[in-house]
């Protein structure tokens, strides 16, 4: 069930801090499109199911208004409210129905069938970070040009990457909207199911690290989170710390580091109460595509920043954020949690394909420019990955092969 | 102001950089000038960290503040130094006010907090653009990367 959500468009009220109220305010500065301003509707369903789950009594209250003061960042919070910006989350929105609409194709015409885990997606997370970003303009040429960007590059045709574009805007159309999805059309039945449960996910996390701020740095769930419990965190964390494996100049703020600890729990707790229908194969791929989705706003932020690689393709670039756990150790940790709490298949909820290249490239680089690097990956961190490349890096040569998860695992 | 007034540096402090490191995560120690959360500006001066062990490192410390003071040209009024803590106060060049610096180690808390505050002479607190101009003014950005280097007897 949904909570009711209280559009504001004037001041909220001066109680401060968590009073059985979740505040969720949204602003946009001057260059936000038009694009930008129309899933205030997605954002507010996906914030309000996820703040009830976490506290079904609670309410949520959302406001809307231009940037006055905020900084150019994706979120922050103080005791009045979680402050997004609106540009941020759209994109989130948008790489979401971008990464469901193919994980679609690939369930349907499978008929469902757990083979449907083995399959590497054709649209990867960057991808799907590009094709959203160029979305947001009115020009339609910069679409065209991703896109043939991204058919040329994954071997996808003009077509599928057609067909996936049209499934992409028949989500928006029915969530911004509203409406009631055809039960006939599997196709738009399942998008829209791996959209809401991926999306869901991912804000479980991104709000979850903020309501820790808002609710006066404490976390609303009290219990051991999972990966504390199995000694993972712990670990992941040490590896910023002297005598770890990365650079120990981007030094680890404690409050920080409790507000990350609390997004997982917000996390874990949605993840354990999503249930997409008897079909396990969709709650593990919504487990999978959020950990793709996820990808974006970790690995280099959502209003992240576009650069040219050695080949000459726009990529965006690593974004790290000082106090923080590096990029790649939250988004380890954001696996960890969905892994755990994936009842059917764990062996495939880990950090694959396209995720585990980039993952592995972020690591290498970040032991390579440090010299005291322990350069010990920690079986905590290759749990994550899949076993093809603890095989590569033990010697065994790397191809794609490296990334698969396999089922069988 | 006088000289009396400056050595005992009464009035509001202005904080301008506090780092507090402890080795738990879940202690309750917090650097106490944190604003609660958030990723404003001046929240990056303001930070607890969280270190692999707590070491006595006065003399990196004392060796910071006091290439920093070389820099611009500050001379001391008051200077302390001991293995587990360091204090100076020194004028600012105007002499609107002074800076007071710090390092202590707490063993009862298992923490250390190294700050840096100012006090004006007119007795208040700086308003936002003049603590934006003494962070530019003094590079304080740069003493703060030092200082969260320093108290881990870092050298890099």
């Amino acid at each position: 069930v949904r909570s009711f959500i209280v559009l504001l468009f004037c001041l909220i009220s001066p109680i401060t801090s968590f009073a059985g109220e979740w505040r969720l305010a949204l602003c946009h500065g001057q260059e936000a499109t038009k694009d930008d301003l129309k899933y205030r509707n997605a954002i507010g369903l996906s914030a309000s199911s996820v703040f009830s789950a976490i506290d079904p009594k609670a309410v949520t209250t959302m406001k809307v208004r231009q940037c006055v003061q905020e900084p150019d960042l994706a979120c922050y919070a103080d005791d009045t409210a979680i402050y997004c910006r609106e540009e941020s989350f759209s994109q989130l929105i948008r790489i979401a129905a971008w990464l469901a609409a193919e994980r679609a194709f690939i369930f349907v015409s499978r008929e469902g069938s757990p083979a449907t885990l083995g399959v590497a997606p054709s649209l990867t997370w960057t991808d799907a970070y590009l094709l959203a970003d160029a979305d947001r303009y009115p020009d339609a040429g910069k679409l065209n040009r991703v896109a043939n960007q991204v058919t040329e590059q994954r071997g996808l045709s003009a077509d599928s990457l057609n067909a996936i574009y049209s499934l992409y805007l028949d989500i928006h159309r029915h969530i911004n909207n509203n409406t009631e999805v055809d039960p006939d059309n599997a196709y738009l039945n399942v998008a829209i199911a791996v959209y809401r449960a991926s999306l869901e996910y991912a804000f479980a996390f991104l709000l979850g690290h903020e309501a820790y701020h808002f609710n006066n740095n404490r976390c609303h769930i009290q219990s051991a989170s999972i990966i504390k419990s199995k000694g993972i965190w712990s670990v992941i964390r040490g590896l910023q710390l002297k005598g770890g494996l990365y650079d120990t100049s981007n030094r680890l703020d404690t409050v920080e580091l409790k507000a990350d600890h609390c997004g997982y729990k917000w996390l874990q707790t949605v993840s354990e109460k999503t249930e997409l229908g008897a079909n396990k194969v969709l709650n593990t791929l919504a487990r999978k595509a959020a950990i793709d989705l996820l990808a974006s706003p970790l690995l280099i932020g959502l209003k992240g920043r576009l650069e040219k690689n050695i080949h000459s393709n726009v990529v965006p670039a690593v974004k790290v954020l000082p106090g923080y756990l590096y990029p790649q150790s939250r988004l380890a940790l954001v696996s960890a949690t969905l892994r755990l709490t994936e009842p059917k298949s764990p062996h495939v909820v880990k950090l694959c394909n396209e995720v585990s290249k980039a993952m592995v490239s972020i690591i290498q680089d970040a032991v390579t420019h440090y010299p005291d690097s322990s350069g010990i990956v920690p079986d905590e961190v290759l749990a994550e990955l899949p076993a093809g490349v603890e095989k590569s890096w033990n010697g065994a040569p790397w191809s794609e092969k490296s990334h698969v998860c396999e089922i069988g695992e | 102001v006088n000289t009396v007034s400056a050595n005992t540096a009464q009035g509001t402090k202005t904080p301008l950089i506090g780092i507090t490191a402890v080795t738990d995560e879940e202690s309750s120690v917090v650097e106490p000038e944190a604003a609660p959360g958030g990723a404003l500006e001046m929240s990056r001066f303001f930070a607890t960290h969280l270190v692999a062990n707590l070491v006595k490192c006065g003399n990196s410390v004392e060796s910071v503040f006091g290439d920093w003071l070389k820099t611009h040209g500050l001379i001391p009024l008051k200077k302390t130094t001991m293995p587990d803590r360091y204090f100076m106060r020194v004028w600012d060049h105007d002499k609107r006010g002074v800076f007071e610096g710090r390092y202590q180690i707490n063993n009862k808390t298992q923490s250390i907090r190294v700050s840096l505050d100012f006090y004006d002479i007119s007795g208040k607190k700086l308003v936002i653009q003049d603590v934006n101009k003494v962070l530019s003014t003094y590079k304080l950005a740069d003493l703060w990367e030092s200082l969260a280097e320093a108290i881990e007897c870092d050298p890099s």
